[in-house]
């Protein structure tokens, strides 16, 4: 089989570990066979495939390598391809944010060269400062974050701009951020009455909105994104995030529900090495277990991975174990996370996914 | 003061012909539904008739006509008043609908001439509305009518332009394809006579002729369908949403880009072919065509709305092809066999996410392993009760070369769903080990040296870790089958990074140090080469001192472990080859420089 049609073989495919095992075999051809215009082409694949399969840091490498070789190559492969890559190129900005081995001053100085690229191809009034407030949102760092949204607000969209779907989603996170739920909730409602759609929306979508609908109490609403969005994300490891959204909002509402949503999902949230997506259902997972221990459940039974931290062979597992190994697991993330990024935000996130348990519950129908 | 807004109904129509609906044809989908929803209300009062819609497309001109409710006098007021709004009457949302689904005729005609009387005993009406907004209204003994039959015709002239979207035969295929499940018939009168557009109806519905038959009507149906016979199909039948239809077995398996196209229609009339809500997502084995009774549409009509309701029936469905699949298991294991082949995918898919449904179809399907495609209990008797499988395919190519004819075999799971199911799999049946295989767990598989071994083969180790250090591969000395493997290279976990880091070059600037950030300190070669103590040429190699020689052939047989597992060369690599072999021919000719130290080795 060529390059080609691995390549061609793979496109045809949902994206998710197969295609990128797919990817990875078109790039190992390539690589055996000494052509490096192919090595490029099967790698800028690599970058795709890995940024939608949870594998960033495989994107990460890609990406290097295809930097270097196109700085190498630059009159051979023309202008189209700086911008081809540039597309790329903001992924690699936020994959920054899921290793807290990244140094922030790295991190700042990928996005200066970033802007550099961008702003030599004519672009990046938008994208500049939309990747600046993504930063900051990460951080917590809200002067940055109101600055960056004020200036992305007022800038014009172009060529290397995000898609509407997701620019539409970052204002929502924002409104988050800031403490709007209600602002978020209604941001959300536009994207969706309006049908914005592309691969990752609206499947986050439902996800992402459940702690503000919970914190408002319109459990209703909540409860519709929980069913509409579930299924969207149920088993991909590309959505850690919002699986453990959604395990929190079970947590709240269907405590065995949650337990066997939790069983599905955690392998994959162990494994992932995006670690703030990591810590995102380390949280979530805490919840789910000081919640059982305040219901006086000290132990359970749960179906896990045999290959997790603490797997019991025997499927009985002390409540109080479960929520001191995410509880743990979350702050030694939270701990390096901001050590990274000189800000103490990620410490505070345990309280605060914890004391959803402290709002009023929904009313039973 | 107050004012009105003065709405340019043809720029409204232009822009709904352009942003809501799929072309001008949508007209007679709109006509159709108007005629359906009116039969329905007519129905809903009790009156006993045989319903029927008809066209009559003459010269340009175009009439349809529906036996339904009519409209009074009042419902005319209601619907001006309200164009766009959706008011209810029963359980059918009339008046609204009704009207803008009248306004997309305006798409093909100048003007629409509406004529109804309402079976509530009301004079008859004669509405004219013309695409500048300006219309005519006549009621009771104005409208000068005579007393026709219940119902409402409607007459459109085709605009210059659309003239194409009113010719008899075009008007026959869309009625016929929008209309197709209408339980009376839709028939056509054009210059050549009048046809039946919707002679069959839903074949899956129609028990007069008993079972058989419906099975041959319903199987004939999917045959036309699919260009090909299924391989069965299955009822549906749901409570929420009211949806009713079949699923049709696909005869193949189907391509990603076919996966999900579904023939939905809402009460009778056709939605979309493309409809992908109302199925699991893990049904890529059936094709459906489903008549949903009270599930909405979405504004443009092309696509079921997302709500509680589509949740609800996509969940039965769901349930019915699950049981259906279970009936088979337990009634016709021979042809579950056969359906296993073709959609195996599937049914992983489904059992990815329902574990009852797993622990009941893992036995039955199959895994690729080094012992070649085998089912999970043929894979367990070989293996003494631990599944061990690789979910890479770098790492999958030296693991089966490991793996003995006869031995534990190797579970080759990068495809998708495989890994999951295993791992789902031993998490719910702790008694079998499941592990996943890491290039660590290959290399504890190999056996080490004893110390009297360790002692005579110190000079060979530290000779192959002085030459392949500065080739980024640890060295290790090793007993493993097959003997007559030399050496064999693992990948570290972080093989593409260190690869990738040479390439940008030592001082690469930000992007070397950004992968610098990423390298694990644990992981320190991008490969790790066993040398194969079994190896007869290994053993000699023991016996030679360090020196020119030993390290040519240490480095040949480094990069030829790299050739056998597939693993592409460095540039450096490539040059050892090279190197390496003029070198063995320089010796083998009694080249008298061949013994001294060749510049590419250290």
């Amino acid at each position: 089989m060529t390059v080609h049609t691995t390549l061609e073989e793979a496109q045809n495919l949902p994206h998710g570990p197969q295609r990128l095992a797919l990817v990875e075999e078109a790039v190992r051809q390539a690589d055996l066979s000494g052509d490096g215009a192919a090595a490029y082409e099967a790698r800028k694949e690599l970058i795709y495939s890995a940024n939608y399969a949870g594998q960033s840091e495989k994107m990460l490498v890609a990406f290097a390598w295809c930097r270097a070789y196109l700085d190498k190559h630059e009159a051979e492969l023309g202008a189209w391809e700086q911008h081809s890559l540039a597309w790329r190129h903001k992924w690699v900005l936020i994959a920054t944010h899921h290793f807290p081995q990244i140094p922030l001053e790295r991190i700042q100085n990928l996005h200066r060269d970033y802007t550099e690229r961008i702003r030599a191809l004519g672009a990046g009034g938008g994208t500049v400062p939309y990747f600046e407030l993504q930063l900051a949102l990460h951080r917590g760092d809200v002067n940055g974050a109101r600055t960056a949204f004020n200036i992305w607000q007022f800038a014009r969209r172009d060529h290397l701009s995000d898609c509407p779907a997701c620019e539409a989603q970052t204002i929502a996170d924002y409104h988050e951020f800031t403490g709007d739920d209600a602002g978020c909730a209604a941001q959300v409602q536009r994207m969706l009455d309006r049908g914005m759609s592309c691969s990752h929306i609206p499947h986050s979508t439902h996800g992402m909105v459940l702690p503000a609908l919970i914190r408002l109490g319109r459990w209703d609403e909540a409860r519709r994104h929980h069913e509409q969005g579930r299924d969207l994300v149920a088993g991909d490891p590309d959505h850690v995030t919002a699986q453990a959204r959604h395990l929190e909002y079970l947590s709240l509402t269907d405590p065995a529900a949650a337990q066997d949503w939790y069983a599905r999902h955690v392998g994959w949230a162990e494994r992932t090495t995006e670690l703030d997506t990591r810590l995102d259902f380390h949280l979530a997972a805490a919840l789910l277990f000081s919640g059982l221990r305040a219901a006086g459940q000290d132990t359970l039974t749960l179906t896990l991975p045999q290959d997790l931290p603490g797997h019991r062979p025997d499927g009985t597992y002390a409540t109080r174990e479960r929520f001191e190994h995410h509880a743990g697991a979350a702050r030694t993330l939270a701990e390096a996370f901001d050590a990274r990024n000189g800000l103490p935000y990620h410490a505070h996130r345990l309280e605060r996914t914890l004391a959803l348990a402290d709002l009023p519950r929904p009313t039973p129908a | 003061m107050t004012r009105s807004f003065a709405v340019d109904l043809r720029g409204l129509i232009d822009l709904l012909s352009e942003h809501l609906y799929a072309g001008p044809e949508v007209y007679v989908r709109e006509l159709m539904q108007n005629g359906v929803d009116a039969i329905r209300a007519r129905t809903d009062l009790g009156d006993t008739f045989s319903p029927a819609l008809t066209f009559d497309v003459q010269e340009g001109r175009l009439t349809f006509t529906d036996n339904g409710v009519g409209l009074s006098p009042d419902d005319i007021h209601t619907f001006l008043a309200t164009i766009g709004r959706s008011s209810k009457r029963g359980s059918v949302e009339f008046i609204g609908q009704f009207g803008i689904g009248l306004l997309a005729c305006f798409l093909v005609s100048e003007e629409i001439e509406l004529v109804s009387r309402s079976a509530r005993g009301t004079p008859p009406v004669r509405w004219v509305g013309r695409a500048d907004g300006s219309y005519t209204l006549l009621t009771g003994e104005d409208a000068a009518l005579p007393a026709g039959p219940v119902g409402t015709q409607i007459t459109l002239r085709a605009r210059p332009d659309r003239a194409a979207f009113l010719l008899p035969d075009r008007v026959a295929s869309w009625a016929a394809e929008y209309g197709a499940l209408l339980p009376y018939p839709v028939t056509l009168v054009g210059p050549a006579g009048s046809v039946s557009l919707n002679a069959t109806g839903a074949p899956w519905l129609d028990h007069s002729r008993g079972e058989e038959a419906r099975r041959a009507a319903t199987l004939a149906y999917g045959e036309a369908l699919l260009n090909a016979p299924p391989l069965d199909f299955v009822d549906v039948n749901t409570h929420a949403g009211a949806v009713r239809g079949v699923a049709f077995i696909l005869p193949w398996t189907p391509s990603l880009d076919a996966r999900g196209h579904h023939r939905v229609y809402v009460r009778h009339m056709l939605l979309s072919e493309q409809e992908e809500q109302l199925t699991p997502r893990w049904a890529f084995f059936v094709k459906t065509v489903l008549d949903a009774g009270t599930l909405r549409p979405n504004a443009a009509r092309d696509a079921l709305r997302d709500d509680a309701d589509l949740h609800a029936a996509r969940e039965e469905i769901a349930g019915t092809l699950r049981d259906w699949l279970l009936e088979l298991a337990r009634e016709q294991p021979g042809r579950l066999r056969e359906l296993i082949t073709l959609h195996y995918l599937s049914i992983k898919a489904l059992a990815a996410e329902d574990d009852d449904f797993l622990t009941l179809f893992l036995p039955w399907l199959p895994f690729e392993s080094s012992a070649g495609r085998q089912t999970l209990p043929e894979l367990l008797g070989r293996s003494g009760g631990e599944l061990r499988f690789v979910a890479d395919l770098n790492l999958y190519r030296q693991a089966a070369q490991l793996a003995a004819p006869g031995g534990p075999p190797v579970i080759h799971a990068v495809y998708t769903y495989d890994h999951t199911l295993l791992e789902r799999y031993g998490a719910l049946n702790p008694q079998v080990r499941v592990t996943r295989l890491s290039a660590a767990d290959l290399v504890q598989d190999l056996a080490p040296p004893t110390p009297a071994e360790r002692r005579a083969t110190a000079t060979l180790l530290a000779a192959a870790q002085d030459t392949l250090a500065p080739l980024d591969a640890g060295v290790r000395l090793s007993h493993f089958e097959p003997a007559a493997l030399c050496a064999m290279a693992f990948p570290g976990a972080q093989r593409d990074l260190h690869r990738t880091r040479q390439t940008v070059g030592p001082s690469g600037g930000l992007w070397a140090d950004l992968l610098d950030d990423l390298k694990d300190v644990g992981d320190t070669y991008a490969m790790d080469v066993h040398f194969n103590l079994n190896h007869p040429l290994v053993q000699r190699a023991a016996h030679l001192p360090d020196g020119p020689l030993l390290r040519r052939v240490l480095g040949m047989l480094y990069v030829q472990a790299l050739l056998l597992g597939h693993h592409p060369l460095t540039a450096r690599e490539l040059e050892l080859l090279n190197g390496g072999l003029l070198d063995l021919i320089g010796v083998a000719l009694g080249d008298p420089d061949a013994s001294r130290p060749a510049p590419h080795l250290n």
